[in-house]
């Protein structure tokens, strides 16, 4: 009697199709078109485009021309609902302690926010960057709010969000935990940065969804959806159902971007989003 | 062990990324390892198609550690700039790869050593092997024009490398045996491709010019040996066996390893065995 009741509980925690957001980040070994193709055979609705080589190039001088993709995106019915250009692959991060890299970053994602409103995304994601592991993190927290803050001006100027992910311990002194994000929100303080919830970070530094919601409510904007280390759920034991109940309970209706990247997905990407999809598919409402 | 000790011994900069330089080279101290391998990637340097930091500046920070910079290896794990290159991307890379080949000659290391990937997987095997062809033709030529040498090092785990495999590695020295082109093993991607050292010892004689080490638990990442399946003693035997004098690098590069890189060198160089050889 039990089981059943909790099962028909269940079964009311539903979510849009079209918050469920295919990523290419795990299509890396493939083309950006082929990326696409799997998208809508797989019937997405929404996509979320990983700004990173070899899909999109940008560098701090010039960015891809974003007609092309944005006519290729369309063509197949899909709608960008983010955007990020990469910051975790060598060159270009938030927090650089090396004034010329500093600048370069910043040049690098001006032109990753004007890309984004191009491409009619309405949220680039970034993270704070990071300092070495062995100097102050006072500093490197100042730098990453200085460069949050010029790019939060940016992006109002181009009327997109920027919105703000943590990172895990082994990637970052700067943004790790809800509290580290609080901290550098308040420092920020600008009505476009905004929130990213990557539930693999926010779980890996053993904190919870709801949590997060409690601390930022309408300021989450999006989540990076995935199982612990960018695995497919049921994977990596996350608590998907009550994950589900915290979004539906506090009207979530963002984009759910679905952040997959472990190699043994790289292989066959498209089999790896049909599992995502199957195991989703039971909390998507049915049209 | 008869030939080789730890001052043949070289490590790769890869796994200091959260660390400056010069942290680098501190630690160092405490595992007795004096070569370097640089890592051509931030935050230890910059280069891209556009231009590069000054090489001769860290030469001399390592030697005023008492460190010499023995080998460079070209950065191409991001995909910004890959052998594999296409449109946009492909004319970038190869003013890269010229920048790369200026910043090792500047280093005074004879070879750089690279990877061959960046080739996508939905495109026809033919039309695969036919670019990295081209790019390789293209390469060795810019390579020699700066006075340089090219070390293939094999990536079994990523399927968008052309070199993957001893047969891969073979096919392409004999398709270009009289150029500046030689070998690398890497041995986790040795071990995890179902080979083994010895038979690339053997089989590719003196064009095998480089090794890195590491171990695996066969996933794809590069541990440090103490820190997998393989033991690292009986790999350096095996080297010594052959009277391998190329160079020999430690390259370990686990998410884990980011924050303390110190505990898995010390890891690595216990594991290995080795003593000073006054070499």
């Amino acid at each position: 009697m039990n089981t059943k009741k909790k099962t028909e509980n269940r079964r009311e925690y539903k979510i849009n199709r079209e918050m469920l957001a295919g990523m290419n980040l795990q299509y890396r070994w493939y083309s950006f078109d082929y990326f696409l193709d799997a998208m809508q055979e797989l019937g997405f609705r929404s996509i979320a485009v990983w700004g990173g080589p070899p899909h999109f190039y940008c560098d701090h001088l010039m960015y891809e021309d974003t007609k092309k993709i944005k006519n290729s995106i369309r063509n197949r019915s899909l709608k960008i609902t983010g955007f990020l250009v990469t910051a975790s692959q060598y060159r270009y991060q938030p927090a650089y302690e090396e004034p010329e890299q500093f600048e370069r970053s910043f040049r690098y994602f001006s032109k990753g926010l004007c890309a984004c409103a191009e491409l009619e995304s309405p949220i680039m994601t970034i993270c704070s960057g990071y300092g070495y592991f062995d100097h102050s993190r006072q500093d490197a927290f100042s730098r990453s709010a200085d460069m949050l803050h010029r790019l939060s001006e940016k992006a109002e100027e181009y009327g997109v969000l920027l919105a703000l992910e943590s990172l895990k311990m082994s990637e970052s002194q700067i943004c790790v935990s809800l509290h580290d994000v609080r901290e550098m929100m308040d420092a920020v303080s600008h009505p476009a940065l905004k929130v990213i919830a990557d539930t693999g970070a926010i779980y890996d530094n053993g904190e919870t969804l709801e949590q997060w919601f409690g601390e930022f409510g309408d300021d989450i904007v999006g989540m990076h959806f995935v199982d612990r280390q960018h695995m497919l759920w049921g994977e990596g034991g996350l608590p998907l159902d009550s994950m589900i109940a915290s979004i539906v309970n506090h009207r979530f209706t963002g984009p759910l971007m679905l952040e997959t990247s472990v190699r043994k997905y790289m292989d066959d990407p498209k089999a790896a989003d049909q599992r995502a999809l199957n195991i989703l598919d039971r909390f998507v409402r049915k049209e | 062990m008869n030939h080789i000790g730890i001052d043949q011994l070289g490590i790769n900069t890869v796994h200091y990324r959260y660390f400056t330089f010069e942290s680098f080279l501190e630690c160092q101290r405490k595992t007795g390892i004096r070569k370097i391998e640089l890592f051509g990637a931030p935050p230890h340097c910059w280069i891209d198609t556009y231009g590069s930091d000054d090489p001769v500046r860290l030469k001399e920070i390592a030697a005023m550690h008492g460190m010499s910079i023995s080998a460079f290896m070209i950065e191409t794990s991001s995909m910004r700039y890959t052998l594999g290159s296409e449109g946009i991307w492909l004319e970038r890379s190869e003013t890269y790869f010229e920048r790369c080949f200026l910043y090792a000659k500047a280093l005074g290391v004879p070879y750089a050593v690279i990877r061959s990937n960046g080739f996508l997987l939905n495109r026809r095997a033919e039309d695969r092997c036919k670019r990295f062809d081209r790019m390789l033709r293209r390469l060795l030529e810019t390579a020699e024009g700066c006075g340089m040498g090219i070390v293939l090092m094999p990536q079994f785990e990523d399927k968008t490398s052309m070199i993957r495999s001893l047969k891969d590695m073979l096919f392409w020295l004999e398709h270009y045996p009289d150029a500046g082109l030689y070998a690398g093993a890497d041995i986790a991607s040795v071990y995890e491709g179902g080979s083994n050292i010895e038979t690339w010892l053997s089989a590719l004689g003196n064009k095998l010019r480089h090794i890195h080490l590491s171990s695996t638990v066969f996933d794809g990442n590069r541990r440090c040996f103490g820190d997998g399946y393989l033991n690292g003693s009986e790999i350096m035997q095996i080297l010594d066996e052959h009277a391998f004098t190329g160079v020999i690098t430690l390259y370990h590069d686990l998410r884990k390893y980011w924050t303390d890189p110190l505990s898995a060198d010390l890891k690595a160089v216990s594991a290995l065995g080795l003593q000073e050889t006054g070499k």
